[in-house]
């Protein structure tokens, strides 16, 4: 049997990884090195945090982890003397709400400013771009104005209509982008079947959207998961808070009662549901965040 | 058929129109027209305003605390842009020639980027920066570099650097993650005929990878100036002081010109808010987002490569 070169049988990978001449194969090797630094340092920001929301507050000055096992004490005393779990409630709401919303009112809004066209479209697209590029604080003031006038600054809902209203031109772009690839023959042999357009859009056009939803969604979820401004300003009461701005009073509180167990213990609350749709959809959200890059 | 394609554009569109100009439109002509009243307090109806002129924008200007956040914004954008584009590219590069489980590390990068900001800044505040228990100081202590163990990074004197330096650490993984899968987009024959032609590596980088890789730059380049011009987040919370001037932007200058410095909102305070100043930063910054827009598309090159 002939023998051929490593790289010849897995030819696709191969002449893109090699690298040319000894000072390349050198900062590569640096670049490998580096790389691995970073990652040991990334894991151990992360894992010693959550080790030490399992730690008695003077051991983690000691910064002995887990010296005396696993204690539960920092989660259970942001549960009960700082409701956390309600907070997070409120959060799964806003957010579950908002995404729903969103896909429900951007996705037709998208698929008819890419696939038809009528007068001011143009128009839509352009605005749209646009206001992407749009400092959020820009439009804080009136819309918080508009809101008190209509006493709506205290009602729980509230923040969901802001979450729906200002995230309509992120998800609506980013679905233009994806519903320009969906082909149109079987929305018109639709209509030649007699479904009107609106039925034609959710029975053949939608399941076929499918992966672009489901990818704006989990960006939402995560985007609107960690948002701050507009939950600093529309949820001011208290009980309606995020969970993101009740870490935010609940480190201040923790740092002067000196108790850094419930503070990492709130930090690991926080961030669990991410991390957690993180690994387990990491593939779609690599493709989606790429997506711009494939679409080039 | 046609009044069913109507129904269509109606039942679809106006929802998002709608939404559109109460929250964009509206709003943006509403903060310029403040920007020229005289209005003290964010709950004030709009007959108490009174008209000003361009006053607002004078005393922005001279004010002392806002040419430093605008300082510390063009540092974070110069300073912090090259630090992550360089790294960023570089990463990409490295892992886009192969690495022993590089899928894992390129996950491993992204990940702080996913995590709630405000946890990430808790994180890098409460334990990395720490002087008890510190990572960094952990580290450094372990390297035998105890002058470096024992800088205080959360003091004045250091906390614009912590805060720039926690923000790119959180803001690599996105860059690192859109240049590799640019980079992936790349024919093979390119790399294999300037290897065989014994192109170094610098000039197969510089000559082939980054001209084909340079649209999704501009991309990225285009998030990162929009990013700092509204850079709000970090700068609020890493700081315990409100409206620390080491830490400070236009962006959180102007959130305390409209709701004052208190954490909640609930509280508005009654003094020291400036609505109308407020919103002249607003408009400020709107204009130099265009600037900036403009500038962009002035000097990326606008010739597209065939691939």
């Amino acid at each position: 049997m002939k023998r051929y070169p490593r790289y010849c049988l897995t030819q696709k990978s191969a002449p893109a990884s090699r690298v040319s001449g000894v000072a390349g194969k050198a900062v590569h090797l640096f670049g490998k090195l580096l790389i691995l630094c970073w990652c040991a340092f990334t894991v151990a920001l992360i894992g010693w945090v959550v080790l030490a929301s399992f730690t008695p507050t003077r051991d983690i000055f000691q910064n002995q982890l887990l010296a005396d096992g696993l204690n539960m004490d920092g989660y259970t005393t942001i549960m009960d003397r700082y409701h956390i779990m309600s907070y997070f409630f409120n959060s799964v709401l806003y957010t579950v709400c908002a995404c729903a919303g969103l896909i429900l009112f951007c996705a037709p809004a998208a698929f008819v400013m890419t696939k038809f066209t009528f007068r001011g479209r143009r128009v839509f697209q352009t605005l749209f771009s646009i206001s992407l590029g749009l400092p959020g604080v820009m439009l804080l003031a009136p819309l918080y104005m508009m809101l008190v006038k209509l006493d709506l600054h205290n009602f729980r809902g509230t923040l969901i209509i802001v979450y729906l209203c200002t995230g309509i031109s992120a998800t609506t772009v980013y679905l233009m982008g994806f519903f320009a690839t969906v082909p149109m023959t079987i929305f018109e042999s639709g209509l030649i079947d007699g479904c009107s357009h609106i039925g034609a859009f959710y029975r053949l056009i939608v399941p076929l959207a499918k992966p672009g939803i489901v990818t704006i969604t989990i960006f939402n979820f995560i985007g609107y998961w960690n948002e701050y401004i507009w939950a600093l300003v529309f949820s001011s009461k208290q009980a309606n808070r995020t969970l993101a701005v009740a870490l935010q009073t609940l480190v201040t509180s923790m740092q002067t009662t000196g108790n850094y167990q419930g503070l990492f213990a709130g930090v690991v609350i926080v961030f669990i549901p991410t991390v957690i749709i993180y690994v387990l959809l990491s593939k779609q959200i690599m493709s989606g965040a790429t997506a711009g890059a494939v679409k080039g | 058929m046609k009044k069913s394609l109507h129904r269509m554009y109606l039942a679809f569109l106006s929802p998002v129109v709608i939404a559109f100009l109460v929250a964009y439109l509206y709003p943006v002509l509403r903060t310029v027209q403040m920007s020229f009243y005289e209005v003290s307090d964010i709950s004030s109806s709009s007959d108490t305003w009174k008209f000003v002129g361009l006053f607002n924008y004078l005393d922005l200007f001279s004010r002392q605390l806002f040419l430093v956040s605008f300082r510390n914004m063009l540092l974070i954008f110069l300073a912090g842009g090259a630090a992550v584009f360089l790294i960023s590219l570089f990463f990409a590069w490295v892992l886009h020639k192969g690495m022993f489980m590089g899928e894992l590390w390129r996950n491993l990068i992204y990940l702080p980027t996913v995590i709630t900001p405000v946890a990430m800044i808790t994180v890098w505040t409460q334990y990395v920066y720490n002087n008890r228990f510190g990572l960094l100081k952990t580290i450094f202590e372990t390297l035998g570099l105890d002058t470096l163990a024992a800088i205080p990074w959360t003091s004045t004197q250091y906390a614009f650097w912590a805060m720039l330096l926690a923000y790119c650490f959180c803001s690599i993984g996105g860059n690192l993650l859109v240049y590799m899968a640019a980079m992936k987009k790349i024919p093979d024959d390119l790399f294999e005929a300037a290897f065989i032609d014994g192109a170094t590596e610098g000039k197969i980088f510089f000559r082939i990878t980054l001209p084909l890789i340079a649209d999704n730059i501009k991309t990225q380049f285009t998030f990162w100036t929009i990013g700092c011009i509204g850079f709000f987040l970090w700068s609020r919370v890493f700081s315990v002081v409100p409206s620390d001037p080491t830490t400070i932007t236009p962006a959180s200058y102007m959130y305390d010109q409209l709701f004052g410095t208190s954490i909640s909102s609930n509280a508005v305070a009654t003094s020291g808010t400036n609505v109308g100043m407020g919103a002249a930063i607003g408009v400020v910054l709107c204009l130099v987002t265009v600037i900036a827009m403009a500038v962009i598309n002035l000097i990326f090159p606008k010739e597209k490569y065939e691939m």
